[in-house]
Order: C-alpha cells, then sequence, then structure tokens
C-alpha cells in the first residue's frame, strides 16, 4: 500500500515539473516522463537531505514530494486532457476491438504480442526472482539497504569498507533502491522494474506521437528484442538509468532542434542532468549533446540556452566529485589519464572493440545494421532527414569512445576487457535512436508504405 | 487512431505472413536466438518460483550456491548486531569463491552485522568481535600471526567458523544444498 503510494507521489509531481515546462506531449507520453522525472525529484531531495543531516526516511521526504503532487493534481483537473467525449471513447474502444478481432489481422497485433509477452517475462523475473549480480551486490543494492536502513546518505559503510567502486557512482540509483526499500519493496530488481516500465511506456507516447501507432510498436518491439536491451537493462545496475536518461536527453533535443522548440530543449537538459546524476562517465553523453546543439542549434534555439544548456549537467557532476573527494579521498578523474596523448594500439582496439559491438547482432541486435542500410538509402536518394538525432547519436558515441581511450584500465583487467563489460553497457544507450533513425529515414517511410498497403495499419 | 480499412490480401495469407514470417524472425535470425535462451531461462526460473513454491532465498542459493548457504548459516547463528572479523583477500586461499574474497559480498548479506577485515583493527568495533571467518586455522596464522583467537584474552569468545571446512563439505555434497537449513555438524562451531 505505502509503495503505491510512494508511486503515485512521484508520478504526480513529475507530472507537476512537466507540466511547468509545457509543450504538446500526449498523455501516455507524458505519463511515463512524469515518473522518471518524479524519481529524480525525490532522489535530489533524498540527497540534499542526507547533507542537510535530516534523516532519509518516509516521513522526511514524502511531505517534500507532497507539495508539487498536490499542483500535479490540480494540472490533470484543469488540463483535462484525459476528457474525452463519448464519439472519442467509443472510437477508441473500436480501434482495440479491431486490434484485436481474429477475423480482421492487423500489423500491430503479433508486434503487441509479442511486446507484452518480453514484458511479462521481465515482470516476472524482476518480482520473483532476487537480486544475485555481483556488482550490484557489492555497490548499489548493498548501498541502497544500509541508507534505507541506517537513514543516513553517509553510511557506516563509509568507515570500514572500500566502497569506492560503488560509492563513487553518483548516487540516483543508489537512492532509488534506498526508497523503494523504504517504501516496502523486498529486492532491487523490484525497484529497478519501475524505472524500466515507466521508460517503456515513455518510448511508446514518444513515438506515438512522432511518427504514428504502428511505426511506434514497431520502435518498442525492435527495441525491446534488442539482446542486451532486453538482458542487461532491467538489472539494478546503473545502465538502465543511464539508457533512460541519455536517450530522453538525445531524442528530445532532436525534436527541440527540429521544432525550434524551447519546452523539449529544457526537457533534454533537465535529462542530461539526470544522466550525470546517475554515472559521470555520461559527461560524454553531454559533450556530445552540447555540440550538437551548437551545430544545429543556430537560428533555431536562442543563444542563451544554447550555451546554458551543459551548466546544470556540470553542476550536478561537480557537486558529486566534490562530494566524494570529501567523503573517499579520490574523484573520478583519478580513473583518467587527464592530457590527450596518441597510443595507436589502444585507438585500434578500441575501434575494433566498438564496431564489432555495435555490429554483433547479439548486443545490439539489428539496430547498426538497420541504421547503416538506411544510411546508403538517404545518401542513393540524397534525402537527408534526422540530421541532430544522428549528429547526437555520432557525437555522442565518438565522446564516449573518447572516454575509453583516456581510461586508465584499473588493476590487471587489459583495457579489451574493460571496454567489453563496460563500454558495452554504455552502447546500448543509441539502441533507441538508431532504430528512431531508421523509422524516420525515407526507408522507414517506404517501409510503412508497403506494410500499409499489404496490411491494416492504424 | 485511424484504420485503414482496405486489405489486399486474403485474411488466411495475412496471418501465415505476420505470425509464421514473424516467428521466422524471431527465432531464427541471432539476436532471436539469444532471446529464446534468454526468456526460456528466465521463464523456466520463475515458473519453479510459482509452481514449486520456491522464494528469494531458494534461488540464491540456486544461483550462488554454497557461498550463500555458508553465509545463511552465518546469519543464523550470529545475533544482528555481531561483529564478524574475517580473513583478508591477501590470505593464501585454495577457496574459489566469492565470499573469500569480498567484504562488500560477505556485508551485503551478513547486515546489519558488521564485517571487518582482520587488519583493520582501527575501527572502534573491532574490540567487540567475537566471530570469525577462516579459510582454516594456517591463513589466520599467516596474515596475522600476533592475532591468536585461542590465547587473545579480549576476546576469550571469539567463534571461528571455518570456512574452507564448511564449503569442502558442501561440495562434497555431505551437506546437502536445500532451502531447509542444515544442522550444524558436531564441533562445529567450536566453541572455546
Amino acid at each position: 500500500m505505502i509503495t503505491v503510494l510512494v508511486l503515485t507521489l512521484i508520478a504526480l509531481s513529475g507530472w507537476s515539473l512537466s507540466g511547468l515546462l509545457g509543450g504538446t506531449r500526449n498523455v501516455i507520453e507524458r505519463l511515463g516522463l512524469s515518473i522518471l522525472l518524479g524519481m529524480g525529484a525525490l532522489t535530489l531531495f533524498m540527497f540534499l537531505a542526507g547533507l542537510l543531516g535530516l534523516p532519509i526516511r518516509l516521513t522526511t521526504y514524502l511531505p517534500l514530494l507532497a507539495i508539487p503532487a498536490l499542483d500535479g493534481i490540480r494540472r490533470i483537473v484543469t488540463e483535462g486532457r484525459w476528457r474525452m467525449s463519448r464519439g472519442e471513447w467509443s472510437a477508441r474502444w473500436q480501434t482495440v476491438i479491431e486490434l484485436l478481432h481474429p477475423r480482421h489481422p492487423h500489423f500491430v497485433t503479433p508486434l503487441l504480442i509479442v511486446i507484452l509477452f518480453v514484458l511479462l517475462t521481465i515482470c516476472l523475473r524482476c518480482v520473483l526472482l532476487p537480486n544475485t549480480t555481483r556488482d550490484s551486490l557489492v555497490a548499489f543494492d548493498l548501498l541502497g539497504r544500509t541508507i534505507a536502513t541506517e537513514e543516513l546518505f553517509r553510511v557506516s559503510l563509509f568507515d570500514h569498507t572500500n566502497l569506492a567502486r560503488g560509492g563513487s557512482y553518483p548516487p540516483f540509483t543508489a537512492l532509488t533502491f534506498a526508497w523503494g526499500y523504504q517504501a516496502g519493496l523486498t529486492d532491487a530488481t523490484q525497484a529497478i522494474l519501475l524505472p524500466f516500465i515507466a521508460f517503456v511506456i515513455w518510448i511508446f507516447g514518444f513515438a506515438r506521437r512522432e511518427m504514428g501507432a504502428t511505426s511506434a510498436y514497431a520502435l518498442m518491439a525492435a527495441c525491446l528484442l534488442s539482446p542486451d536491451f532486453y538482458g542487461f537493462l532491467p538489472v539494478p545496475l546503473t545502465n538502465l538509468p543511464l539508457v533512460i536518461f541519455a536517450d530522453i536527453a538525445i531524442l528530445y533535443l532532436f525534436v527541440a532542434l527540429r521544432d525550434r522548440s524551447r519546452e523539449e530543449a529544457w526537457l533534454s537538459v533537465i535529462a542530461i542532468t539526470l544522466c550525470l546524476w546517475t554515472r559521470s562517465d555520461a559527461v560524454a553523453f553531454l559533450v556530445g549533446a552540447f555540440a550538437t546543439m551548437l551545430l544545429f542549434g543556430r537560428r533555431r534555439i536562442p543563444v542563451w540556452l544554447r550555451l546554458v544548456y551543459p551548466v546544470p549537467g556540470l553542476m550536478a557532476l561537480v557537486l558529486w566529485q566534490l562530494y566524494i573527494a570529501h567523503t573517499l579521498g579520490e574523484t573520478s578523474l583519478s580513473r583518467f589519464t587527464t592530457h590527450l596523448f596518441w597510443h595507436t594500439e589502444r585507438m585500434q582496439g578500441l575501434i575494433y572493440v566498438g564496431v564489432r559491438l555495435l555490429f554483433s547482432v547479439s548486443t545490439m541486435g539489428l539496430a547498426a545494421w538497420f541504421l547503416a542500410a538506411a544510411m546508403c538509402w538517404m545518401g542513393v536518394a540524397r534525402r537527408f532527414v534526422a540530421g541532430p538525432l544522428l549528429a547526437a547519436t555520432f557525437l555522442s558515441l565518438g565522446a564516449y569512445a573518447l572516454l575509453f581511450y583516456q581510461t586508465d584500465p584499473v588493476g590487471q583487467d587489459p583495457l579489451v576487457e574493460l571496454l567489453m563489460s563496460s563500454y558495452r553497457r554504455g552502447i546500448i544507450v543509441f539502441v533507441l535512436p538508431m532504430w528512431m533513425a531508421v523509422l524516420l529515414s525515407p526507408m522507414g517511410t517506404t517501409c510503412r508504405r508497403i506494410l500499409g498497403s499489404l496490411f491494416r495499419t492504424t | 487512431m485511424m484504420v485503414q480499412s482496405r486489405q489486399p490480401l486474403p485474411v488466411w495469407l495475412q496471418y501465415i505472413v505476420l505470425f509464421v514470417g514473424g516467428a521466422i524472425v524471431l527465432l531464427f535470425t541471432p539476436p532471436g536466438e539469444l532471446l529464446r535462451s534468454y526468456v526460456y531461462t528466465h521463464l523456466r526460473q520463475t515458473t519453479s518460483v510459482l509452481t514449486q513454491g520456491y522464494d528469494a532465498d531458494i534461488i540464491r542459493e540456486f544461483r550462488l550456491g554454497s557461498d550463500y548457504q555458508f553465509v545463511r548459516r552465518v546469519r543464523e547463528l550470529t545475533s544482528r548486531d555481531a561483529v564478524i572479523l574475517m580473513t583478508d583477500q591477501s590470505a593464501p586461499s585454495s577457496l574459489n569463491s566469492l565470499m573469500a574474497k569480498s567484504q562488500l559480498w560477505t556485508t551485503y548479506f551478513l547486515y546489519p552485522r558488521r564485517v571487518l577485515y582482520l587488519h583493520q583493527q582501527g575501527i572502534p568495533w573491532y574490540e567487540k568481535a567475537r566471530w570469525l571467518i577462516t579459510d582454516g586455522k594456517a591463513s589466520v596464522d599467516w596474515i596475522a600471526p600476533e592475532f591468536d583467537i585461542r590465547r587473545d584474552p579480549e576476546q576469550p569468545d571469539c567463534v571461528p567458523f571455518n570456512m574452507g571446512w564448511y564449503l569442502s563439505q558442501v561440495r562434497a555434497g555431505r551437506i546437502p544444498l536445500q532451502y531447509a537449513p542444515p544442522s550444524p555438524p558436531s564441533g562445529h562451531p567450536k566453541k572455546r
């Protein structure tokens, strides 16, 4: 019961936050976004409460959440976007009936079945199977559990264990587990399911607004069936929050640049800040997104907003680095070579592993192959679309590769092993933008047209 | 949502194309094969949970093996405020064990008990330690020869858990891996 209450408050406060930014988002997209924004805001409250010496417990942060939640309720009532006439309800119901009617097969039906089946297996796995992932147990889950029990941010573990590995990560994941435990969840796998479901809802809502329902179902199916997306995301690590916020930042940046929309640009700013609130190496995505903003933002986004774009994210990064320098005595910079250098072997290894991972069907599915085909198609047809999206994707990928180029392999891990584990997890971020670019490309449009001529589509 | 009404293909052909084609794509492409194994593994485990009444403890034991059984045994025998010492990861160990290597891993399952390495004498709770997880006495002598728990007047009740012995018993099948925790083998843990 308390879990439902906390989740409702999170969603309502997120609704209020997304309402403050305005924009033309549909209800589904806004629902997913609200839960994610609410979670980000909650972890920020919890961290600040910890810094101020307040106990991190439900009675501290729920009243704080209640204020934006009340505004969220007011917005739901006054905006009235859920209100539809009887005719509109009837039309929607008719669509659902037609979608599921056995005598009129619909192109979306098998996609829907696949999506529901995959989501069901993920939900069952997260709800029923406990967390046994070592990296999570010794880092975020342990930290989340102790924060929930000791009601402090600087828990006793810092005094007698080497938490440098897990404790140096920004606190979003650990604090998400902490409020999950305090709200009655029994395992971190259950806590990670909530942002995952919110993300899936957001993907559908966003894609439906951008490309229509059939493409939205196709995008969801393509993403969920990418093996690393399915296999690695619903694991209680930092992978999922990183992918969520990086994808939201990249896609809203694309929409902002295409539609000259300030609201979407602000959403992108918030998402990239939360991304850095999850993992410090997300600074690579900030660099990629900022470079895209500078390249494409001229005459589309005001100068001051272009310049302000990276500031909140950098503030989150600096705040966290100062904090761990104070508590752990080291910063994330200690793992990097801080000057530029050239090392042929390392660069070759990086490019080799990067290309291998991107085009590996057992990692990224068919996303990179389809994107390559779509780009060839664009070249032949001389019709280039989704430029900002492709630029943000490739610049972020380049910056992320450079980050690993500068990394000092820890202990005895050779660079290739480091790349195959850590680098691989960061690359999952690009699954969604790649599929999105494919569907928006002329190849995607032609495929849609062909399918539309053969089957019923929406 | 607008539904287009044209249907150029007969219904049965649409079904064949949609479902058979979809199944081929899903099952016979490499990612499909991988996903099939993922989905199969997860479904098998979750249905075991649902049909055979397994709980998180059994699944953890299933996935983590004898290490988890040992740590559960320690949890049963110690109070929640216990301070437990363990040998350092630099100690010579023949154990291929997660627990023997990681204080954090052990702490996760024993929390709120505090787990300290033998060399962490400066920690305030160290003096309250009454339990010791060791890979045999030899490693304790090697890592901290001055810390002879049998002679230490400050810790007369310190009780060793001989992890090496316990895990070897589990792996030899003398202590079965099952949900119901086995009764402690005679003479273990030894109290002096």
